[in-house]
């Protein structure tokens, strides 16, 4: 908004000093980062009282009764705190002429309040098992797909046409091939949906999802911000692509706001994302993913989530079925503590993979 | 006081004429200068201009007076300390003056500069002229400064005529000079005229002003300069509103010279005509609310607060919503109407017509904030008032940019507007929320409801008159449709309105009775209205219900009027039966509204079964029409669907069992008990009853049972062992068989077949089925008993469901009973609440069983007669039973039900249940493991002769007859914790076929046998080999558990130290190996063989070796401690886990249970 304020300024002649810093994308988000971090900090403790006397409170395993060794009737839906914090630095220094920004904006909001509608029901109706049914989540999701895959071949999407239904693999400068429209909108809608869940399924142990998250939206703001540049993308090789830069002030705010959750969030947690959180930050991914048309690296990025998601319906699908545990635990995190590795350890040494996961991630900018 | 607040009321009204009267004038002004100057770009010249002396008119203006100076002013007044009173005006007189005349110079030589800022966008021409202008007009501020002051205390001085009718003069005096000079002096003679005005103001009330200050002599007192300090705080406050309304204004201004000329002014007018209905508005608050809020000026009335601001909030949207309508209807033809004549042309017209159409969307929160700050000032609180202005005016900034460059152009400045507006009122209601005042949501909703539904005639007509318009440009002909338009929608609209707003009061209320389906269902009903009806709460009453269901039999018995509606049962069926039972529903609710709207009932009453969905549905879709409250009775413990549906849309639930609210959707649930009739209460002579029935006085009575509709099971019980209990002695029994005849199942019939077939000779077949016994009756079964109370107080022992009106009867009559709980309901409530009576000692218990081959239930007859017999002999059990189950009554229900009824029509505050409690079974459903641990540890310590163990041993049948292996699983599981020691061999002779989770638990099950079995071995081999880790580990596990029995088993032992050598073995598997490993190894072996594991990097090998030290140690498998001591000493200690304890959770956890133990 001040963005806005401040072109208005100049379109009427007044010159606004100081303030041009704005126009850097790099202050900005910088400058994001840091205000979402406070917001959230900030609100945080607000946040916990307004959560837990509104009654979202964890409920799974026994209801609602309290004991000394767990974490139950815990205030969730935390989400609202990352959703919010990042909204209020967001107007503060959001673009809000961009496309990119308003389709992440939209997402955001939307998955958010899916995964608020899961949480109420879950909460309200007693029960982790009442929340919504798998079916109405899975079209609620795609619901949200929908306008996305339609954003994305609009000429609201400044991608160029040429390399829109390309699919890039990292350290590979070409693109590996191109699968055409129709193909791609298959892609689109398996990979966000997967995307998405597996954000979703990692959500599990404290501060596991805050801070992993954080990770792959920062790689991926890193890569926006590139593309968005037309000098440092040309020296990287990579495509322009004009606004994608605004991607990287989103994730800023996401990252700041996430730092700020984990600060609560983190071992023993004072609240939990739930669902409001884990789905928005899932559909923020899942759409820079596509913005910076790096779908492939997420699997290196987002590591993490692709393997929780990989055991998880290994053993929901095929071990399920055919009678038996086929990993220890599913998904994975739970394998870990099953294993004796106690929570915050699990956590952290989860943490050290996505790491390591971001740097190569991050490798193969040069690498190509 | 009285009289001070009469006057105060008084010159309120006096001052809305007034000021309705100014604004009459103000707006014949702007009719006038429309006409002259047109609205285009002079226009635009004189608004710029004209901003520039009423930059500050607000700081030094009236609102400044009003509020910093008159209140120290008043008070001084009201101490009597008129000298000091006569200081301080004439001081701030001085400084209101002063400060004027010092602004107006200093502006002087930055005159251009300010307009530049003010409209930067204006034309050069434009600006020339509106330089020369704001020169002219910049003595106005001092002028309005000093008469806005004298304005202020003639207001208080009781001339309020004077102080309102004083800008009117002003106009009038701005009329006659432009009408006069326009011609000469163009648009300058507007400027001209407005000082001229403003020095008229002053002339009219300075002889006024002069007598009360004359008046006001008197001794003259040390002056504190205290009150000074407190009007520059207050002035201070003002400067910053001031400063955001300015702001936005100059902002609007600013944005609108952007838009292109002609916006400033199109701007101005538009509003001039949107403030015109608002000051109709105030008028009519002021007089009907603002002297109640002012009555209640720091009292803490929450409730009246709440009280109107409700009736101002009606009141505007009742005014409001058709003027907007109309307004944004016919834009056009109302700017045309008002001001195109002269100068001002068509292309003025569309131009303003814009605006105008987005600032009536302005009309509603315009009003809302007026009202709202109203009872802020009543609250004194200035704070959040502000706090909106400026949220507000940062919205309307920002809108103002974002929406100008779109097609809207200056509509998007009064769009603006609006939203900031909106805006603002939002936040001054959530922030009403601080106050606890407490605003009924329902009852605004319900008036929007009715405005909505009277727009479904207000808008077609309007429609009408706008395509009657189409065309038109004449004057009169505009000015004649579109005020028979004006008197005939607002006439519809008015009478619509008032024929809703037309109370009808009575104290009595009319109730509509619903549920039904059973019985069961009917009776509460019934039992809820004789509550109401006893304590006179009642007049008319309505039963609807389902033709050919039990309230056809049951309601007319109790003299009240039945109707008939359709409904259908929802749940379970294919999806087209579903479908097909939605349109019935659907259908049902149609007919529901008919009879409701016709009825106008202020309660409904629902006691749930589906008959009450669809009534519930139309009293939901009525309630804003009608005044009713709907009020939802669950008497079962786990609702229906349709009930937990229903609980949504109702205003109160009440409940018998207080677990109950954790299946109700909403969070309005109450406690209430069963409602039983009166006549479960009454006192009783058993004898003289017994002597109307016809029924042997001496004899022992069991009265048997099954619902209004009869039970199979029972009836076939009773048939099949009619010889049985007709050798018993001393017994006479009272048979209710029950009205269901459908297509499967004929009560009535088939109890007579199975009668006839066990016992020939009868005696009676008409009314009733008789059976004697040595020439005396022993056994009558009746179709239908319609006095039932009567035999249930005659009986010795009743024989029933375990349905919750059944067991709260009983309870009350405190009778004897046998319960035989109605099987396969959901989650087995039936059947787990009768063991909850039970376990108590509160009645004997028989389980159905069922027969797979027939596929019906049954009871089993030895059991009965078992049960039935030992009751017979032993009087201290009978009456164990009586003293128990008479606990289950809650006494006080009726009250409870009355109260809460009572509060909740007279919308007071109602207690509901707030903490959540899971009921037993739920927990067992949902995790089927917690019911295994319960049962484990129940066996281990009760032995087998409990209700749990006789109804899960049951149960077990079902579960290994499915097909799904997930519910197999469950029945294994359950063969475990039962030690069905019948059932093992089962188990090993199913073993192969079974999939992993199946073996796995196969081998937990068996595990907890106490007696070993020779095909344990067997399996342990199979389970060793097995491909599945869990099932090896498990395998391992029943070895250490029968180890002696099994003995030194070659090849169990191979296939355990293969398990420790692999390096492929899973850790869980291994660990259990390394345990049993130290049965078979001696100590060297042990040491050497397991070294290895002293570093093992998985945490679980290493606490597996100390737990097999442990076990050695403790079994006697280790006797050198010596060499276990030094072994064990190598170990690696390093630790990756730890069991978190949460030491707050678990004080807190103590201190809650302490708690609740002196609350029993």
């Amino acid at each position: 908004m001040i963005k806005l304020f401040l072109e208005f300024l100049k379109g009427i002649g007044i010159d606004y000093g100081f303030f041009r810093l704005i126009n850097y994308l790099s202050f900005r988000t910088i400058i994001t980062v840091v205000s979402s971090l406070f917001f959230s900090l900030l609100l945080g403790h607000k946040f916990i009282l307004f959560l837990y006397g509104k009654k979202f409170r964890d409920s799974s395993g026994e209801v609602l009764s309290i004991n000394a060794y767990s974490k139950r009737g815990t205030p969730t839906a935390g989400g609202l705190l990352i959703i919010t914090s990042t909204l209020l630095s967001l107007l503060l220094w959001g673009d809000f002429k961009n496309p990119y920004f308003l389709m992440l904006l939209f997402g955001f909001i939307y998955l958010g309040f899916v995964g608020f509608v899961d949480d109420f029901q879950k909460t309200r109706f007693k029960s982790s098992l009442s929340g919504l049914s798998e079916l109405g989540k899975t079209i609620l999701i795609l619901l949200f797909i929908f306008p996305f895959t339609i954003f994305y071949f609009s000429d609201l999407c400044t991608i160029p046409k040429a390399i829109k239904t390309n699919i890039y693999i990292p350290f590979y400068k070409n693109p590996l091939i191109n699968i055409g429209e129709i193909g791609f909108i298959i892609f689109i809608f398996f990979a966000m949906f997967s995307i998405i869940n597996a954000v979703n399924i990692t959500d599990g142990l404290d501060g596991l999802l805050s801070g992993t998250s954080s990770l792959t939206i920062g790689v991926y703001s890193i890569l926006a911000y590139i593309m968005g540049n037309s000098i440092v993308s040309s020296y990287y090789l990579f495509p322009y692509i004009k606004g994608v830069g605004e991607v990287t002030v989103f994730g800023a705010a996401l990252v700041g706001s996430l730092l700020g959750f984990l600060w609560y969030n983190s071992y023993p947690a004072e609240m939990f994302m739930g669902d409001t959180g884990s789905l928005a930050i899932g559909g923020v991914l899942a759409m820079m993913v596509f913005f910076t048309k790096q779908e492939m690296l997420f699997l290196i990025a987002g590591g993490i989530f692709v393997f929780e998601i990989l055991t998880s319906l290994l053993q929901e699908k095929i071990g399920d079925r055919i009678g038996r545990r086929i990993l220890y635990r599913a998904p994975f995190h739970h394998s870990m503590t099953h294993r004796g590795i106690a929570e915050p350890k699990a956590v952290l040494r989860l943490w050290i993979i996505a790491i390591i996961l971001a740097a190569v991630s991050l490798l193969s900018l040069k690498v190509r | 006081m009285k009289n001070l607040n009469r006057k105060i009321f008084k010159s309120s009204v006096l001052i809305s004429i007034g000021t309705l009267l100014t604004r009459l004038f103000g707006f014949v002004r702007e009719i006038l200068a429309a006409a002259y100057f047109g609205g285009g770009k002079t226009y635009d010249a004189f608004v710029v201009a004209f901003q520039v002396p009423n930059l500050f008119r607000r700081v030094l203006g009236e609102e400044m007076i009003e509020r910093a100076f008159l209140p120290p002013f008043k008070r001084m007044l009201a101490e009597n300390r008129v000298g000091k009173a006569r200081k301080f005006l004439l001081k701030t007189a001085m400084i209101v003056s002063i400060s004027s005349f010092v602004l107006t110079l200093l502006m002087y030589p930055f005159i251009s500069s300010i307009i530049k800022i003010l409209a930067p966008g204006l034309s050069p021409e434009s600006f020339a002229t509106s330089v020369a202008l704001a020169k002219i007009l910049l003595p106005f501020l001092i002028l309005i400064s000093i008469s806005s002051f004298a304005g202020a205390i003639l207001y208080f001085s009781g001339k309020s005529i004077l102080y309102s009718t004083a800008p009117g003069i002003m106009n009038i005096i701005v009329i006659i000079f432009i009408i006069l000079y326009h011609s000469k002096l163009g648009v300058k003679s507007i400027a001209i005229a407005y000082l001229l005005g403003a020095a008229g103001f002053i002339f009219y009330q300075l002889p006024a002003l002069i007598r009360i200050l004359k008046n006001l002599k008197g001794s003259s007192e040390k002056n504190k300069t205290k009150e000074v300090k407190k009007s520059v705080v207050e002035a201070g406050k003002i400067l910053f509103s001031s400063a955001i309304s300015k702001g936005v204004q100059i902002v609007d201004t600013i944005v609108a010279s952007l838009v292109g000329s002609g916006a400033i002014s199109s701007l101005w007018y538009s509003f001039r005509l949107i403030q015109l209905p608002y000051s109709i508005l105030s008028l009519s608050t002021s007089r009907g609310i603002a002297p109640e809020l002012s009555k209640l000026r720091g009292k803490k009335d929450k409730k009246k607060f709440g009280q109107i601001i409700n009736l101002g909030i009606d009141i505007n949207l009742i005014v409001l919503t058709p003027i907007i309508l109309f307004f944004m209807i016919f834009s056009k033809e109302i700017i045309m109407l008002f001001y195109k004549r002269g100068a001002f042309n068509q292309a003025n017209v569309i131009n303003t017509a814009l605006p105008f159409f987005y600032y009536s969307l302005a009309l509603l929160p315009m009003g809302f904030i007026g009202l709202l700050n109203r009872v802020y000032s009543a609250l004194e609180d200035n704070k959040i008032p502000l706090i909106s202005a400026l949220t507000g005016g940062m919205i309307n900034v920002l809108f103002d940019f974002m929406l100008y460059k779109t097609s809207l152009k200056q509509g998007g400045i009064a769009l603006a507007t609006a939203i900031a507006l909106f805006v603002q009122v939002i936040i001054l209601f959530v922030s009403l929320r601080k106050y606890k005042i407490k605003i009924k949501y329902m009852k605004i909703i319900e008036t929007m409801a009715k405005i909505i539904f009277s727009f479904f005639f207000f808008i077609p007509s309007l429609i009408i008159f706008k395509l009657l318009l189409k065309g038109k440009v004449g004057f009169f002909s505009v000015l004649m449709i579109l005020s028979v338009a004006f008197i005939i929608s607002f006439g519809i609209y008015a009478v619509i309105i008032y024929e809703f707003w037309r109370k009808r009061y009575s104290v009595k209320k009319r109730v509509i009775l619903t549920g039904g389906g059973t019985g069961g269902h009917v009776y509460p009903s019934l039992a809820i209205y004789n509550i109401l009806k006893k304590r006179n709460f009642t007049s008319d009453v309505l039963y609807l219900g389902i033709r050919g269901r039990a309230e056809e039999i049951i309601v007319p018995k109790h003299k009240i009027k039945i109707e008939y509606i359709k409904s259908s049962p929802f749940a379970g069926g294919s999806l087209i039966s579903k479908i097909k039972s939605l349109f019935i529903i659907i259908h049902g609710v149609l007919i529901s509204i008919r009879k409701i709207l016709k009825f106008r009932p202020h309660i409904i009453i629902a006691t749930g079964g589906y008959v009450s969905a669809p009534v519930v549905m139309a009293g939901f879709i009525l309630k804003p029409f009608l005044k009713l409250k709907i009020i939802v009775e669950e008497q079962n413990l786990v609702p229906g669907m349709l009930n937990k549906a229903a609980s949504l849309l109702s205003d109160i639930v009440l409940v018998n069992y207080r677990e109950t609210s954790y299946f109700i959707w909403s969070n309005k649930c109450i406690h209430a008990g069963y409602p039983v009739r009166k006549e479960y209460i009454e006192d009783y002579d058993k004898k003289k009853i017994r002597g109307q029935l016809d029924i042997p006085k001496s004899k022992f009575v069991i009265l048997v049972t099954g619902g209004s509709l009869g039970a199979r099971s029972i009836n076939r019980l009773i048939g099949e062992s009619l010889k049985e209990l007709s050798v018993l002695e001393n017994v006479f029994i009272v048979h209710s068989v029950g009205l269901a005849d459908n297509g499967c199942y004929n009560a009535y019939e088939d109890t007579k077949m199975i009668l006839k077939q066990n016992l020939k000779k009868r005696f009676n077949e008409e009314d009733f089925i008789g059976y004697n016994k040595k020439g005396k009756v022993f056994y009558r079964g009746y179709r239908f008993l319609h006095n039932m109370v009567d035999y249930q107080k005659s009986a010795d022992l009743i024989i029933s469901r375990g349905g919750a009106g059944g067991i709260a009867e009983i309870a009350a009559l405190s009778k004897p009973s046998v319960i035989i709980p109605k099987r396969g309901l959901p989650g087995d409530h039936q059947e787990l609440n009768a063991i909850n009576l039970g376990e108590r000692g509160g009645a004997e218990i028989i389980f159905e069983k069922h027969d797979n081959n027939k596929n019906i239930d049954y009871i089993d007859k030895k059991e009965f007669l078992k049960i039935l017999q030992r009751l017979l002999k032993s009087k201290d059990e009978l009456k164990g039973l009586k003293m128990e189950v008479s606990k289950f009554y809650k006494k006080d229900s009726e009250k409870i039900i009355y109260d809460s009824i009572y509060r909740c029509v007279e919308g007071e505050t109602l207690d509901f249940i707030s903490e959540i409690i899971e009921p037993e079974f739920v927990k067992f459903q949902r995790q089927f493991d917690s019911l295994i641990l319960y049962l484990d540890n129940l066996v281990k310590d009760k032995g087998k002769d409990n209700l749990y163990y006789r109804f899960y041993n049951i149960k077990i049948d079902d579960y290994m007859n499915s097909k799904n292996f997930l519910i197999v699983n469950k029945g294994i599981k359950l063969i475990g914790s039962l030690r069905r020691e019948d059932l093992y061999p089962w188990i090993y002779k199913n073993f192969d076929s079974f999939k992993g989770f199946l073996k796995r638990n196969s081998l937990v099950a068996l595990k907890k046998s106490e007696k070993y079995f020779p095909f344990f071995k067997k399996l342990i081999k199979k389970g060793l080999s097995d491909s599945y880790y869990e099932v090896r580990r498990e395998a391992i596990k029943l070895y250490l558990k029968f180890y002696k029995e099994i003995g030194n088993d070659r090849i169990i032992i191979k296939k355990i130290k293969r398990m420790i050598f692999s390096k492929t073995e899973s850790f869980e598997v291994k660990s259990q190996a390394i345990v049993a490993s130290v049965i078979f190894l001696n100590e060297t072996e042990f040491t050497e063989f397991n070294k290895r594991f002293l570093y093992a990097r998985n945490i679980r090998l290493r606490e597996a070796l100390l737990e097999s030290i442990e076990f050695g140690l403790k079994n006697g498998f280790l006797k050198d401690k010596k060499r276990v001591k030094t072994f064990i000493k190598k170990m690696l200690i390093t630790t990756s886990e730890f069991k978190p304890e949460f030491r707050v959770r678990g004080k807190y956890m103590r201190v809650i249970r302490e708690v609740s133990k002196q609350d029993d």
